[in-house]
């Protein structure tokens, strides 16, 4: 068994810069997609899930998707924090949800989001990582 | 907001630790101190909302 995960890991095409970077790329526009490039599979299930769970919560929730273009500061900070969740902001975007803040559930959805933006930047690092040999 | 504190303990213990087990211990103090911490804060705000 342990055999059989190093083999797995030996084969994993992690260990230069070129992959770090590449995995750090993938893994931010979808959610644990650099670590399944790197084939770190429960990682990557395991980002997937709670990431694209909790965006897709917010969603629901009607939370505000930031707009980047809005020339406001504080929507600017907002975006900059859903941009973390990669393809999922501009799919967000793309239902055009009239967000509802004026509810609790509406508030939740907004901090949701941002905080599945948060997360994915986080395991994207995590991917540069892996990528370039500094963590197995 | 515990599905919150479950997703992000899953996704803080599978970056930070590099054994199933260590993660699993890892992802449960970290969701009962996203609860704990949340109704302890929410008990210390209680006499300053009314």
């Amino acid at each position: 068994m342990a055999e059989a995960a190093n083999t797995v890991r030996q084969s994993s095409p992690a260990g230069s810069g070129a992959w770090g970077v590449a995995a750090f790329l993938a893994g931010w526009l979808v959610p644990g997609l650099g670590h399944a490039l790197l084939r770190r599979w429960t990682r990557a299930v395991v980002f997937f899930v709670a990431i694209v769970g909790l965006a897709a919560v917010g969603v629901w929730l009607r939370g505000d998707i930031f707009n980047l273009l809005s020339g406001d500061p504080f929507e600017f900070l907002g975006s900059v924090s859903d941009l973390g969740a990669g393809l999922l902001y501009p799919l967000a975007r793309s239902f055009h949800i009239t967000a509802d803040v004026s509810r609790a559930a509406g508030d939740y959805g907004t901090r949701f989001f941002a905080a599945a933006g948060a997360l994915n930047l986080l395991c994207a690092f995590d991917a540069y990582a892996v990528g370039t040999g500094r963590k197995s | 907001m515990t599905l919150f504190a479950a997703a992000a303990s899953a996704v803080l213990a599978f970056q930070s630790r590099p054994t199933n087990r260590e993660r699993l211990i890892y992802a449960l103090k970290a969701f009962v101190m996203f609860v704990g911490g949340a109704i302890l804060i929410a008990w210390l705000l209680f006499p300053i909302s009314r």
